[in-house]
């Protein structure tokens, strides 16, 4: 929040008056009085505006549901457009299901699944990942003898179609070089595949599809470094060797080790239960190894712990905030519809006279006629 | 956005009772705070009340739109680390380090025309990040509206002409559009894709699907599939991301580190350019101040 200088020249005798001005704008009642906002002082003052009950669109209160005004009528698949005016419920086992959008039950398909008919009770009848006359979508025909592949027609570049399917020829060890034809270790001594003598396979190397050839190569992650194939075979573990970390030769700095063939921890992170982290950043480890940011860490706390140069605080989401001054329940207060934190933590609004809060405002009207107290 | 310290700091008296009046005006707080407030006192109460709107109706990001760092790709990784990545010579700058207030993971991101990058993470809420120093803030978003827990991010422009605005679109339980003021979800139809993430090329709407490595043009109101790109960037179960610069589309996917692969909508041909990134990258997006052709 920001305050003006002259703010610090404001008269107490002004603030007094302030006070007054401000309790008759305030949309709030302490003591339950029926009539919400009144034009000056308190003896006499003529109420012109009173409690107002009725939920403004697309807002409703619906019997069973908790509190005032708390149903949006436009996305509550339980009170979709009205209140009760259920969407239709559908089992795990369909591929859709029904959400409120706008105040309109409207039919949701699963992935991979289309309603190409147009008819609701069947739903999303249509697969459009492998069905030639609907692939990737209602109407979209492949051509006579064309494979739909994962939703899209034929197969993508580099791609062979073997059968029913699209395979890498170069890269794949049950189809290398041809459909059906498997990488294997060759089964005649004489076949110049055995580079290194027959029946030698060096230590961790396999039979590899590569270059839609099958051969003797090193298994990932281990690779021939020393170019000492037939002797030593693929020495290095590329994923763990600090000299070559990743590649031959990429050497980590001192201090960092090699994990999966990235140096760690990178420049700024430091090592906390086997993760690179950021110190000054992160709420698990705020500031040093461990120390953890107190407060609700729920998706339903509405809220958060945040870690900034390395100090804690706590986050509320806007429109929701910490007004029981625990943070083991977050933010537990909805400054939109709470009655009793309506727009901020304790501002009430007339409970009793079942005045609603409604996007963080106790709801009024003007009264039928002015009320004199 | 409201933040509660561990311990509220107390403030000079001289300035206390004209803050607490301030405080008074917008959030009329209980009558025995405002007694002593008003009388000088100096008290715990007289720092910021918890729970207003101070923050949230401010901008996210106070830029103009299409300055020139807006203009390139960013990145998010499952690491928090935050880049910028540009496509012309094919190098990640480390922005900085996500420091959102949640312990959840990074899952989907997209940038807007002002440098703000909404990134998603798995606990299903938003967050808006300055591009500029990857500095964080909660929104307004509620997560789990229309069933969509979960999704891929793009903005695309209204129309041809940019001052007619962008729309962020959201690809989940179907297409839905993303009201970035009120954070309200309209559903607009169902996707054939699957896990799908998105971007565009001015207003045109595109999704890629990592397992099937397919880029398809959407309907903007309805989903449907309008137009299919076969790309060679499949990885079934990787993580993936998605964004348009210079008129081709970057796919970043991979299972425990991430490529880069181009795929050109104009010669139908994709190329991995980046065969290892060094890390796994989750989001990516470029706004719609991006090049729509390669620059000369």
């Amino acid at each position: 929040m920001n305050v003006r200088p002259t703010l610090r020249a404001i008269p107490l005798v002004f603030a007094g008056l302030a006070s007054i001005v401000l309790e008759a704008s305030c949309a709030r009642s302490e003591e339950d009085r029926p009539y919400a906002t009144w034009a000056f002082g308190t003896e006499g003052a003529v109420r012109d505006v009173c409690v107002q009950t009725e939920c403004p669109a697309p807002f409703a209160t619906c019997e069973g549901e908790r509190g005032l005004c708390t149903v949006d009528l436009r996305s509550d698949v339980d009170h979709c457009g009205s209140c009760g005016a259920r969407c239709p419920r559908t089992n795990s086992r369909t591929p859709w299901s029904f959400v409120c959008s706008e105040g309109l039950c409207r039919l949701a398909c699963d992935p991979h699944y289309a309603d190409c008919n147009g008819r609701v009770d069947d739903g999303c009848e249509t697969s459009t990942w492998e069905d030639p006359a609907n692939c990737g979508g209602c109407g979209n025909a492949c051509d006579e003898g064309v494979l739909c592949w994962r939703g899209a027609c034929g197969c993508p570049n580099g791609f062979t179609r073997c059968g029913d399917d699209c395979v890498r020829l170069d890269a794949d060890n049950e189809n290398c070089g041809a459909c059906g034809s498997v990488c294997e270790a060759p089964e005649s001594d004489a076949d110049p595949r055995w580079t290194c003598g027959p029946g030698v396979e060096p230590n961790h190397t396999a039979w590899t599809c590569a270059s839609a050839s099958c051969s003797l190569q090193c298994k990932q992650p281990y690779a021939d470094c020393n170019q000492d194939f037939c002797g030593d075979g693929c020495e290095v573990d590329l994923g763990k060797d600090p000299a070559n970390c990743g590649a031959c030769g990429n050497a980590c700095a001192p201090g960092q080790r090699c994990e999966s063939g990235a140096c760690t921890c990178p420049p700024g992170t430091t090592r906390c239960a086997g993760a690179c982290v950021d110190l000054s950043t992160d709420p698990a480890h705020c500031g040093e190894c461990g120390a953890s940011c107190p407060g609700s860490t729920s998706a339903r706390a509405n809220g958060g712990p945040l870690c900034e140069d390395g100090r804690c605080s706590y986050v509320c989401s806007p429109g929701f905030a910490d007004c029981d001054d625990d943070l083991d329940d977050g933010c537990e207060a909805n400054l939109l519809q709470s009655q009793r934190h309506c727009g901020s933590c304790g501002n009430r609004c007339d409970v009793a006279g079942g005045q609603p809060c409604v996007a963080g405002t106790c709801l009024t009207k003007p009264c039928d006629e002015p009320v004199v107290r | 956005m409201t933040r509660t310290g561990p311990k509220r700091r107390r403030r000079a008296p001289g300035l206390a009772g004209a803050l607490a009046l301030a405080t008074l005006l917008s959030s009329c707080a209980r009558g025995e705070e405002r007694a002593r407030a008003l009388a000088g006192e100096e008290t715990e109460d007289a720092a910021p009340p918890r729970g207003t709107f101070d923050d949230a109706s401010a901008p996210l990001v106070e830029a103009p739109e299409c300055a020139e760092e807006t203009a390139q790709i960013f990145v998010v990784a499952t690491d928090k680390g935050f880049y910028r990545f540009d496509p012309q010579d094919l190098a990640f700058v480390r922005v900085g380090t996500l420091g959102c207030p949640t312990t959840a993971g990074t899952f989907s991101m997209a940038i807007d025309r002002r440098g703000t990058a909404w990134v998603e993470y798995t606990d299903g809420r938003i967050y808006a990040v300055d591009t500029r120093d990857a500095t964080c803030k909660p929104t307004a978003f509620r997560p789990g509206q229309t069933g969509f827990d979960l999704f891929g991010m793009g903005f695309a422009l209204n129309g041809d002409d940019p001052k007619g605005g962008e729309t962020l679109f959201v690809a989940g339980n179907g297409l839905a559009s993303l009201d970035t003021k009120s954070f309200d979800l309209t559903f607009l139809g169902s996707l054939t894709l699957g896990r799908s993430e998105l971007t565009s090329i001015g207003s045109r709407l595109y999704a890629f699907s990592v397992d099937s490595g397919v880029v398809a043009r959407l309907n903007k109101q309805t989903g449907a599939t309008e137009a299919t790109h076969r790309t060679s960037a499949i990885a079934p179960s990787g993580a993936f991301a998605f964004a348009h610069w210079g008129g081709s589309f970057w796919l970043f996917t991979g299972q425990t580190r991430s490529r880069v692969t181009t795929y050109s909508p104009d010669t139908d041909e994709s190329a991995d350019v980046v065969a290892d990134t060094g890390m796994l990258i989750v989001g990516a997006g470029s706004s719609t101040c991006a090049p729509l052709t390669p620059p000369k």
